[in-house]
């Protein structure tokens, strides 16, 4: 029996294999070339198949079988059943608004060829933890492993400072303790991209997000959510609040960010069509609300005249609304921000009645970045680049001809929950960023990598 | 004892059709199930993973694997599309706001977030080079509702984007 076994076994494996790549009717005839069976195992062989399904039989052709169709949907339906035994976990990262898909094919990425492995080993190389939107980014990411579960044999994190030496380190000594794949936010870029380009070329998948190094360094994906949408709509809503004319201040964040950067050159060639718009100002701030609020008491202690104030994010959005109020300017004075992403900084608006607009970035690209990387470690196809998508928020009264909120700020904002509560998480209605736990294969006491950090540092 | 000569093609027809329609199994559990000598069930089992027709999961389970996958959009000449198809359903899927299914003659391909149901609110047909309709692309609701225009447009690019790679040459 063993050799029948064996024979007719590797025979119908190879009938299988040679329908796959005639995609479609294959002739008998073409079958024998390819296969190199005797008709008459052929036959018995197609007969057995045709039995259960997996193959159809004609005159003289041979075509794969109804049984075979439902094989793609039946992983899917095992998600879907995991995916309703954990009916709690949250996915907001398919709600909110996107702007209008490009034009031209998706680029894609073919898998990498890898080993299939049961459990696959993840790094994530963090740019830094310097401000609450990155702690929430590696909760995201966190809390994708450990949904992942058995399939993460570990997770490591490594935080890098916003040092690009020290992030090249931090990538060599991941592919060293034998990562499978690679999840990176860069902090810099030739250090950082040789150190990536070194990590692909011994085979380990790269998916980069929030901060990207371009097409030239080797990456299967990029998962961001569009910085270009978050300073253009920005910038029009200031323009339109403004009716066209007026002095503004721009604030934005991180210089050496990439996204930073993106934002405040989509701003930027939404005002040029402005030419009644006066910036008073440009100060970088690092994403932090200090630099924010040194700059505007700083304007108004001068007794500049301020129509409005652009910020990229609300962690440094929150300076400057608190500049404002402690120069005395009372509710319904301040003049129109922008900037959300912070819980404090909906809370500031609403507080003072500050005219507010905002595009979250939403740190739910975490997860979507731990599933993307997972997808192509399973020897899956993946976009080239993933946008998540995100709301447009306003307090009520401030809409505008062209910018029409998806979100009220009122109904977005938690006044129960902490300040430094980064919003659009994908964790749910009950996370906060300071009872956090988690559980993962690689953390130990339920903490979270981003915990660790603090009090290490 | 008088065994069948293609006893071995039976059970490993069996062992495929068990775990697509039961989902991640072990193989002692197949074996059980299927009534499959588990020696047999474990030399069946390693030519069908070696061969890519079926994968290792965490804790001994196995699950269909993607050269499955492949034959099933082989049924339909939709080879080259086995790659590109979940990727581009899920994108569609998220941009537009929707559920999204690519179906080929009265079989769902694939389907995000899975499974599909809901009236059908949008339809794109899938065509080859030749101008003829191989497959499509369904759209229905989700709770949140979306917006027309731009689950309109997803679809037309992740249309698109199919027939690109349906266009393409096998080696390209």
């Amino acid at each position: 029996m063993g050799r029948t076994t064996t024979t007719g076994v590797d025979g119908a494996i190879s009938v299988l294999q040679a329908l796959s790549r005639a995609d479609g009717v294959m002739r008998t005839a073409d079958c024998l070339e390819q296969t190199g069976l005797p008709r008459a195992s052929l036959h018995r062989i197609a007969v057995a198949l045709a039995k259960h399904g997996l193959v159809e039989t004609g005159r003289g052709t041979l075509r794969p079988g109804p049984a075979a169709a439902a094989f793609p949907t039946a992983n899917q339906r095992s998600a879907a059943k995991t995916a309703g035994r954990r009916a709690s976990r949250p996915d907001t990262t398919a709600a909110g608004h996107m702007q209008l898909p490009g034009t031209g094919p998706l680029p894609l990425t073919a898998p990498p060829r890898l080993t299939r492995k049961p459990r696959f080993r993840i790094g994530f190389s963090n740019a830094s933890l310097d401000n609450p939107w990155r702690t929430a980014l590696v909760h995201a990411i966190e809390y994708a492993a450990a949904y992942l579960g058995d399939h993460v044999d570990w997770l490591a994190v490594r935080h890098a400072g916003d040092d690009a030496a020290r992030q090249a380190e931090h990538i060599d000594a991941l592919v060293s303790a034998g990562v499978d794949g690679l999840l990176v936010s860069a902090a810099g870029f030739e250090r950082v991209s040789s150190a990536i380009s070194r990590a692909a070329n011994k085979g380990v998948a790269i998916v980069m997000v929030d901060r990207w190094l371009g097409p030239g360094v080797p990456h299967l994906s990029y998962v961001t959510s569009s910085n270009q949408f978050i300073g253009a709509t920005t910038a029009r809503w200031l323009i339109e609040q403004m009716a066209g004319s007026g002095r503004i201040v721009m604030l934005p964040g991180l210089q050496a960010a990439e996204p930073a950067r993106r934002r405040y050159r989509a701003a930027l060639s939404a005002l040029a069509r402005f030419p009644d718009i006066e910036i008073v100002s440009t100060h970088w701030t690092g994403w932090r609300h200090e630099p924010a609020h040194a700059e505007v008491s700083r304007l108004l202690a001068r007794g500049e005249r301020i129509d409005g104030v652009w910020c990229d994010s609300g962690l440094q959005g929150v300076g400057a609304q608190q500049a404002f109020v402690d120069a005395g300017f009372g509710s319904g004075q301040i003049p129109p921000h922008t900037g959300g992403d912070l819980n404090l900084a909906y809370k500031l608006a609403l507080r003072h009645d500050v005219p507010l607009a905002a595009v979250d970035y939403p740190p739910a690209m975490g997860r979507v970045a731990v599933e993307t990387l997972y997808a192509a470690l399973c020897g899956q196809w993946v976009c080239r680049r993933i946008d998540v998508p995100s709301d447009i928020i306003l307090t009520r009264g401030s809409a505008t001809a062209s910018v029409q909120p998806t979100l009220w700020a009122d109904d977005h904002v938690r006044w129960d929950l902490p300040d430094d509560l980064i919003l659009h998480t994908g964790l749910g209605q009950s996370y906060s960023p300071r009872s956090f736990r988690i559980r993962y294969p690689g953390n130990s006491y339920n903490r979270s990598a981003a915990q660790l950090a603090r009090v290490v540092g | 004892m008088g065994v069948h000569p293609t006893a071995g093609v039976e059970a490993l027809c069996d062992m495929l059709n068990a775990v697509a329609r039961c989902g991640p199994v072990t193989i002692g559990e197949l074996c059980s199930r299927e009534r499959i000598p588990r020696s047999s069930g474990f030399t069946i089992a390693r030519k069908l993973l070696d061969a890519g027709f079926l994968v290792r999961l965490p804790r001994g389970r196995i699950a269909i694997g993607p050269q499955a996958v492949h034959l099933a959009f082989a049924r339909y000449g939709l080879a080259s599309l086995a790659g590109p198809a979940v990727p581009v359903v899920q994108w569609a899927a998220r941009t537009g706001d929707a559920v999204v299914r690519l179906h080929a003659g009265d079989t769902t391909l694939v389907a995000a977030p899975a499974p599909f149901s809901g009236p059908v609110l949008s339809r794109r047909d899938i065509r080859d080079r030749n101008g003829a309709s191989v497959a499509c692309l369904e759209a229905a609701g989700t709770r949140n509702g979306c917006d027309p225009v731009l689950l309109a447009t997803a679809l037309d690019r992740a249309a698109l984007t199919l027939e690109h790679h349906l266009a393409l040459e096998p080696n390209e």
